[in-house]
């Protein structure tokens, strides 16, 4: 595949995620402005901080007072997660050229990390030649970095006429199912799912959604025990095919 | 500058920081850290547990107390999503499908 190419299937692998993507932009640009952040400040998070969930968090602790330090506390925390996808990319991309790594890591959110390692493990068997999957993934980035600004300044614009009662905050949870049934090829990574799941719920009152990332390492932990147990891992493929 | 621009730039790099870590010194890392089939089986449970523990509270807790409602209505309109990602292995199909699904049962169910 030519770097067009890698880039093209990228952004329309990103394309359908913008469905949740966008509300959720417009929400927080409405949440933000009404909470007191300038329009200005609103707008620019997107680009600075680039992360959904802590710009809201930003916004309303702003404007409940809290301290800067409490903030960059809570907010450094509930990012902690964006380690584990550089943990799992870096092998992938940590031999491009410097500007390639910063841009990258620049533009590795949740939904990117998704699009982006969904194209290392579906080519993991028989990677193309020459290797331009990183313009895949600058695809997937690009496109979301553009909808997410796009949907805040929407959201910032057009203020409190957004209803809640559109239930549109569910999309991202659906975003994630979509995304989580093709990531369950195998026995033991359905189980780092299950268990995944399970603990978020159980450590779902832990402060600071410290839980969120604790229970990714539970499912991390739960689905490697079940493979050592289970005899070993299996060659990557797994014997039933890719459905779940 | 006042606290809020202070506040943001510094949750910027922060999360910058995290997201460059690995990738910077991947090469560095693989060789030793990364590269170890250990530590690759690992990663390779990132993408199920972390979207697992992404999607489940948001459907199955409200308000901080467990849905035990069984025809709660995003409870059903999860569970016609995974079937449709199931299915279908389409992001938008399961987005659609989902959103759907959620203002039907509510329409029926008078929610």
């Amino acid at each position: 595949m030519t770097r067009w190419n890698e880039f093209l299937l990228g952004v329309r692998r990103e394309l359908p995620m913008q469905l949740g993507v966008v509300p959720f932009g417009m929400i927080y640009g409405v949440l933000a402005v009404q909470s007191g952040m300038s329009p200005l400040a609103a707008q620019l998070s997107s680009s600075i901080v680039f992360a959904g969930s802590a710009q809201l968090v930003i916004a309303q602790m702003l404007a409940a007072g809290g301290s800067p330090f409490v903030i960059l506390l809570t907010a450094i925390i509930l990012n902690v997660r964006h380690v584990l996808y550089s943990a799992s990319l870096g092998p992938h991309v940590g031999r491009l050229p410097r500007r390639w790594r910063l841009a990258l890591a620049y533009l590795l959110t949740d939904e990117a990390y998704a699009v982006a390692i969904g194209r290392y493990v579906e080519t993991a068997e028989k990677p193309p030649q020459p290797d331009e999957r990183h313009w895949h993934f600058l695809g997937a980035g690009l496109t979301l970095w553009s909808f997410w600004n796009a949907s805040t300044l929407l959201g910032v614009t057009m203020g409190a006429q957004l209803s809640p009662a559109w239930g549109l905050d569910f999309a991202i949870p659906l975003t994630f199912v979509a995304l989580l049934v093709p990531s369950l090829g195998d026995g033991p990574s359905r189980v780092a799912a299950l268990f995944g799941a399970v603990a978020s719920v159980v450590l779902v009152a832990v402060p600071l959604k410290l839980g969120l990332f604790c229970a990714m390492l539970v499912g991390i932990a739960a689905g490697a025990m079940w493979e050592v147990f289970m005899g070993g891992p299996k060659p990557s493929a797994n014997p039933e095919g890719t459905r779940a | 500058m006042n606290g809020t621009w202070l506040t943001l730039f510094a949750v910027g790099a922060a999360t910058f920081a995290y997201r460059l870590s690995c990738i910077e010194f991947g090469s560095n890392l693989e060789a030793s850290v990364l590269g170890n089939p250990r530590v690759k089986r690992l990663l390779r449970f990132v993408p199920p547990a972390a979207f697992a523990a992404l999607v489940a509270p948001a459907i199955v807790v409200r308000d901080g107390a467990l849905v035990t409602n069984p025809l709660d209505p995003r409870l059903l309109a999860a569970l016609v999503a995974l079937v449709c990602a199931l299915a279908t292995r389409s992001v938008l199909l399961t987005l659609t499908s989902g959103m759907l699904a959620l203002h039907a049962v509510r329409f029926l169910l008078g929610g």
